[in-house]
Parts: structure tokens; C-alpha cells; sequence
């Protein structure tokens, strides 16, 4: 049998080397790298993974570099959920991209601008004339403590798609009363054809619902003191009453069909789109989707039916805005960009391109678009009156993270029947306490 | 027995200490060493790095993290002591993740032991026709968990789903029902869906290990009349128990790790029913930016894998001293 030997001098080379090598690994990690002279490359990243967004935001960007010499975008383009967890942890090491696509709200952005990880963009909106061209619900959701941190790039609103087509087949009519809504659903039923299609299998779909329950009720004035400012009360005799009616009477009824907890938003959408349901509890960002799904067929969205006779409201919202890094590597390219993003040739691409809608005044029709775009873009953008007709999102501003749960939770549970309406409202009242 | 003078005590032996100490210092210099112990060192180094640097320092940060309330960014960190900990006692949502761990790890395991065993034995008297099967039962380990959740949410839907319509279709439509959305039955059929994609690695196992069981000592039982039954539990199973031992340690840390399946599902609901320690886990420490109380979660599903590991291992050892 041989033995080996490590002499000293081995054992110190090895030593060396394996420490050399380590060091030398961990030199390029978690670094740009430097542009040459004269250039500089943007890091973006974001969570437009569908499509036609994802395509478009690519020819934002290539627009931007084009009409910028020397400037590069690096996009990073991630998962929603991904993105929240690994940009603020990024970003809190300071490895984080200039611009980050983020979700607004409380428990959010919010988190990052308590960390100062945020830089203020009052300055550059004032310049671009933001604050008098965006809409004022955009910009209250990218603002902190009065300060404005966030860009949001549309104007996304919440309600209940129609199959026109299809319910004239089967000589029904578009419901615009709770009246209406069930007697459709009798008629449903006997057709085999689900009212409408809603599950909340999904963490985030009944906040969709509740949204609009809560714009329904208390109106678009009265819910955003509440959201952004909280001033009044989740647990209301009127948000009890409400809840009673959509989540437990509407339900046993029949108008939602069966398994709402079991289905999850896309198979929701498939039931919709596969022509199995009547209508869709959605929202505007799918307005591309569901028109390249049913291109022959007459579609269109409206606010839930009024509970109490009360005007009719979109629960609307921006799903997420643009953040500039407070140690961006590139502060100044990142502003260019940010005021590119609403410039006129970024916004043909917004419009014609992703079919999102800007949160910002502009007449559809003079953009090549379809008929349903500008059906959707109008109720987008107020239909002429968006303080009375544009509410807002329940997750969306002070809503931290207790709240969000409660409603997941809450929600599936009043379905399930191990819930009472009053027993909701005010779990949901303490959970927005405890998150405040 | 005489009586002797004691004899003079010998002179007390000079004091070394500084000697001894100085042969302390010299055990511990790796100049010292010998060179084989110096080789081993070299090839011992980096795996003793690495278990330093992703194992013991990120531990023994859990556990500080832990004592802390924290959003996982804000430079300041709040030490709170215990209070996490006592959080956790009042917590509902956290003992229905530990019972669901638990339910994962002694049903998952007992289910992927039992279920691989027995495809392992239908395999093994099988002729070479049967081949086929043994990669059809070995397929599910090479999916990525991620789609294996994927496809069985597919089977699962309600309205479109296989089950639901296997069930329809040989007449048992009263069975049908939304298997995720269902908080009683949820989490077994997430189960369900995790032990078919983990009997795959076992059943190989398996099928290797019972090649080497002695015929004679089947045939002998035979001779002697032992039946089916008792060939097994006399015969095959004292031949296969280091396969046993090393299937079962297999699925124990499988069953443990378990989070992207039920995340991919259900993330924990409906209701929080499908809640695992670690998905609970992740949702505090980077859905709802409470890392401190993470971390607590975190330390929990490790002395629950202790203990586990300790009871399993002490088992063991007394089933192969008798």
C-alpha cells in the first residue's frame, strides 16, 4: 500500500490556491458591469411576463436606446411574486436595478420607501408636468407621506366582463340590476352555462370583488378617504349587508357556479373564454387576451351591479408603477427613461402595442385601436367623470399585509360557510387595524 | 501482611505548564501535523467551508434573525427576545402547519415507503415484458416538482379535471367535488400528487435491493411452508432493512423540504388548510415582510427535523441490535 504525503510547501500551495480561487470567484458577483466611456446601460426590472406587454415594453425600451446614444437597457424581466420578494432584497443589499417595476400600496413600495431605498421623483414630475397630466388616483398610489416615489404606468380597473355575443344567442340580455343578475342565473342554470365565472382559489381574486363590493357601497369619494387616508370603517352595517348579498346570497343563488374555492383566475378565465360562463369577474389588463381569445365575439366590461341603487362604479387601481433606486447607478439615464415612458411615441406602443390604458388623458380614437380598446379605455379613464366613476382598489393603499390575508382567508371561508358576513367585516376591521 | 515503612515520596516532578501548553499550541498548529493529516485537511477544507457557509452561518443567523422583528429591509432591526416564539404558541394558522407537516412527513412517508415497496415487488417476479413498467414508475422522479403540481392541479380542476371525470364517467359523479378548495381534503390531495412523484427514486431502490435477496433462503421458507405473508415479513423484509433505512431517511428529508408543491397548488389555502411550517415560512418571511417571525417558523421546522432524525435514528438502531 502507498501512502501520500503532503509536504509543507504542498499544503501551503493548495491553501493559497483554493483561497485565491475564492476570492477570484467572488469578485464579479452581484456587479454591473462598467460601460465603456460615454455609454451607460439602464437596469430595469419588471414583471411583464404576458403577452403583448412583455413585447411591447421591449420596443419601449428599444425606442428609449434609439432616440439615446450610447444608452443601453438591461431588463430583468421576473415573476411577479419573484420580483416582490428578490427587488427588495436586492435592492436592501444594494445589488438592485436603477428602475424596478412594483407593486404600489402600503405593504409594497411602501416597505422600500420606508428603507430609503426610494428616490423622490416630486421634482422630475413637476418638470414633465405629471402631476397635472396623470390621473389623481395614479398618483396618490405612488405617494408616500406626500411625496410622490413612483410612476405608475396604467390605469387598471376591475369589473365584470361580458359575453354580448353569447348571450344574445341565447336571447339574454347584458344584467344591469341585481334583479336582472339573478334571473339570469335561473336561465343559466337550465342552459348548463355558468353565470358568472369567479374563483378564488388565487390569493389575489377576492380582492377584485371586495374591491368592487366596497366601490358599490360606499361610493369612489368616501372609499379612498378610507384606503388612503382611513377615515371610516370596514365593518359598516352597509359593508355587512353587502357582503351578504355577493359572497353568501349571490353565491347560494347560483351566480358564481360551483367550486369557487377550488377555481383559480385563470381557470375562471378559461371557463369565460372556453364560452362555458356568461361573464367574468376581471379587469382591464386582460382586455388583449381576451380579445385575441374571442375575436369574433362581442365583448365588454362593466361595474358590478349597484346593491342598492346607487351609481355604478369601476374599482380602478394601477397594478404597479415605476421606482427609482436610491442608489441607482444611473439616476439620470433612469429619469430620461421615466419621462420617456409617457412621452407620445412611448404612448402608441402603451396603447396600440400592450392595449393597456396610461393613466392619462388621451382620446383612444386617434390611436389605431379596435372597438372594445376604446370601450375599455373610456371606462378606464372615467368615461368623462373619473371622480365619480373610478373608485379604487381595497389592497391598494394603507392595506398592509394582515388586511390582504384576511380577505384571502375571510373570503374563501364566508364561500366555504364557516363565516359569517359580520363575523368578515370585522376580522377585516382589526386585520386593517393591525396593519396600520 | 507486614507492616512497611512508607517510602520517602518521591521529589515533586518539576512544573511544566509551560510545556504542556506549548504541546497544546503545537497539537493544534497544522505545521505540526503529519503529512497525511495535512492531506486530509486539503480535501476536508472545502466541504467544511462549504457546510460553514450554507449551513451553520446562515443557522445561527435564523436563530438571531428570530430575536428580532424585521421587514427584511429596513437597516434597523428590532431585538424582541422570545416574542416571537410566544407569537407563535397563540398562532392558528401555525399549529394547522405543524399538524400539516406532520400529516406530510409520517402519512407522506408511510405512504411513498409503502407504495414503492410494493411496485418494487410486483417488479421483481415479473418476466421481461414488464421492463416497460419499471420506467413508467420511475418517470414521475425525473418531473420537476413544479410541474408535477402543475399537471395535477390539471387533474384536480373542478370543471375540466381527469379525476373528476373518471369519477363522472363510471358512475361515481356523488364523489365529485373541487379537490383544492375543499379545506378537509385539500391537503391530502396535494399529498396524494407529492407521494406519485416521489415513489419513483424508492421503487429503484427497491427493485435494486431485492435482487440480492437470497433465493435459497426463499425456497427454504417455502419447504418449510411459510406462506406469501410470512416469506415477506420473515424473509424479504429482514434482507432489504438497510434499503428500508435508506428509503425511509430518503423521504423523511423529501416530506420535510415539501413547499413548492403545496405553493404551487394551493400557496396554503383554501383557508390556510394546506399551510406547511415552510411555506407558512416564506409567506411572513417575503409575501408579508415579517422576516423575524420567519425566522422563529424556520427554527421550529428545524428542531421538528431533529427530533424526528434523533427518534428515527435511535429506532434504527435498536430494530438492528435485535
Amino acid at each position: 500500500m502507498t501512502s501520500t504525503h503532503l509536504s509543507r510547501r504542498s499544503f501551503l500551495g493548495a491553501t493559497v490556491a483554493g483561497g485565491l480561487g475564492l476570492a477570484l470567484s467572488g469578485c464579479g458577483f452581484g456587479r454591473q458591469e462598467q460601460a465603456a466611456e460615454g455609454e451607460s446601460t439602464l437596469s430595469v426590472w419588471d414583471s411583464f411576463t404576458t403577452e403583448p406587454v412583455n413585447t411591447s415594453f421591449n420596443a419601449i425600451n428599444d425606442a428609449f436606446s434609439a432616440a439615446n446614444d450610447g444608452v443601453t437597457v438591461d431588463r430583468n424581466i421576473v415573476q411577479y411574486d419573484q420580483l416582490t420578494a428578490l427587488a427588495k432584497t436586492a435592492m436592501a443589499s444594494g445589488d438592485g436595478p436603477d428602475l424596478v417595476y412594483y407593486s404600489v400600496g402600503k405593504g409594497n413600495a411602501g416597505i422600500l420607501v420606508d428603507a430609503g431605498l426610494l428616490a423622490p421623483l416630486d421634482d422630475i414630475a413637476e418638470e414633465a408636468g405629471w402631476t397635472s397630466s396623470i390621473a389623481p388616483f395614479a398618483l396618490r398610489e405612488a405617494t408616500f407621506d406626500g411625496v410622490l416615489y413612483g410612476l405608475p404606468n396604467e390605469s387598471e380597473v376591475s369589473g365584470w366582463w361580458y359575453n354580448k355575443s353569447l348571450l344574445d344567442q341565447h336571447g339574454l340580455a347584458v344584467p344591469e340590476s341585481a334583479d336582472d343578475l339573478l334571473a339570469l342565473t335561473e336561465t343559466a342554470k337550465g342552459l348548463g352555462i355558468v353565470p358568472v365565472a369567479y374563483g378564488q382559489g388565487d390569493f389575489y381574486t377576492s380582492f377584485w370583488l371586495f374591491s368592487q363590493v366596497a366601490c358599490n357601497i360606499m361610493q369612489s369619494d368616501a372609499l379612498g378617504r378610507l384606503v388612503y387616508e382611513n377615515e371610516g370603517a370596514w365593518n359598516s352595517p352597509e359593508m355587512v349587508a353587502a357582503i351578504q348579498t355577493v359572497f353568501v346570497d349571490w353565491h347560494q343563488a347560483g351566480v358564481f357556479g360551483e367550486n369557487v374555492n377550488a377555481l383559480k383566475a385563470q381557470d375562471a378565465t378559461d371557463l369565460w373564454t372556453g364560452e362555458q360562463a356568461f361573464l367574468l369577474v376581471n379587469g382591464s389588463w386582460a382586455t388583449g387576451t381576451h380579445a385575441e381569445a374571442l375575436p369574433d365575439r362581442e365583448l365588454g366590461m362593466m361595474p358590478l351591479p349597484s346593491l342598492d341603487g346607487e351609481h355604478r362604479v369601476y374599482s380602478a387601481g394601477s397594478g404597479g408603477a415605476f421606482w427609482l433606486s436610491a442608489n441607482a447607478q444611473e439616476p439620470e439615464v433612469a429619469r430620461d427613461f421615466l419621462e420617456y415612458v409617457f412621452s407620445d411615441d412611448a404612448l402608441t406602443i402603451w396603447v396600440e402595442q400592450a392595449q393597456l390604458v396610461p393613466p392619462v388623458q388621451f382620446d383612444s380614437s386617434d390611436y389605431d385601436t379596435n372597438e372594445l380598446q376604446q370601450r375599455i379605455a373610456t371606462a378606464a379613464s372615467g368615461d368623462g367623470d373619473p371622480e365619480q366613476n373610478l373608485g379604487y382598489q381595497v389592497n391598494h393603499g394603507l392595506a398592509a399585509a394582515p388586511f390582504l390575508n384576511m380577505m384571502t382567508e375571510g373570503f374563501q371561508a364566508i364561500i366555504a360557510g364557516d363565516k359569517t358576513p359580520q363575523q368578515q367585516a370585522d376580522d377585516l376591521q382589526a386585520a386593517w387595524e393591525e396593519g396600520l | 501482611m507486614s507492616r512497611t515503612a512508607a517510602p520517602p515520596a518521591a521529589p515533586p516532578a518539576p512544573r511544566r505548564p509551560a510545556a504542556g501548553a506549548q504541546s497544546r499550541r503545537r497539537a493544534w498548529s497544522p505545521w505540526r501535523w503529519s503529512p497525511a493529516a495535512r492531506l486530509a485537511a486539503v480535501f476536508l477544507a472545502p466541504a467544511i467551508l462549504l457546510y460553514l457557509v450554507f449551513v451553520l452561518v446562515p443557522l445561527v443567523q435564523s436563530v438571531w434573525l428570530s430575536l428580532h422583528e424585521w421587514d427584511g429591509v429596513n437597516p434597523v432591526k428590532t431585538f424582541v427576545g422570545l416574542a416571537n416564539y410566544a407569537d407563535l404558541v397563540g398562532d392558528r394558522i401555525f399549529r394547522t402547519s405543524v399538524r400539516n407537516t406532520l400529516i406530510w412527513v409520517g402519512l407522506g412517508t408511510a405512504a411513498s415507503l409503502a407504495l414503492s415497496l410494493g411496485l418494487a415487488l410486483l417488479a421483481w417476479g415479473a418476466g421481461r415484458g414488464f421492463a416497460v413498467f419499471r420506467t413508467l414508475y420511475f418517470m414521475p422522479q425525473v418531473l420537476p416538482t413544479v410541474v408535477v403540481g402543475i399537471v395535477w392541479g390539471w387533474i384536480y380542476h373542478p370543471s375540466f379535471g381527469a379525476l373528476n371525470r373518471i369519477l363522472d364517467a363510471v358512475g361515481l359523479d356523488g364523489l365529485q367535488r373541487g379537490w383544492l378548495g375543499e379545506p378537509d381534503i385539500a391537503v391530502y390531495a396535494i399529498l396524494a400528487a407529492s407521494v406519485w412523484a416521489s415513489i419513483g427514486l424508492s421503487f429503484v431502490i427497491f427493485s435494486a435491493a431485492l435482487n440480492n435477496v437470497s433465493a435459497e433462503l426463499l425456497d427454504a421458507a417455502k419447504v418449510d411452508g411459510a406462506n406469501a405473508v410470512q416469506r415477506f415479513r420473515h424473509v424479504i423484509v429482514p434482507q432489504l432493512s438497510h434499503a428500508v433505512t435508506l428509503v425511509t431517511s430518503l423521504l423523511l428529508i423529501h416530506n420535510f423540504q415539501a413547499f413548492d408543491m403545496v405553493w404551487v397548488m394551493t400557496r396554503g389555502g383554501p383557508q390556510n388548510s394546506t399551510q406547511l411550517i415552510a411555506t407558512y415560512t416564506y409567506q411572513n418571511a417575503f409575501a408579508d415582510n415579517q422576516v423575524g417571525y420567519g425566522a422563529a417558523l424556520s427554527v421550529v421546522l428545524t428542531v421538528i427535523c431533529l427530533i424526528v432524525t434523533v427518534v428515527f435514528v435511535r429506532l434504527r438502531e435498536r430494530t438492528s441490535e435485535v
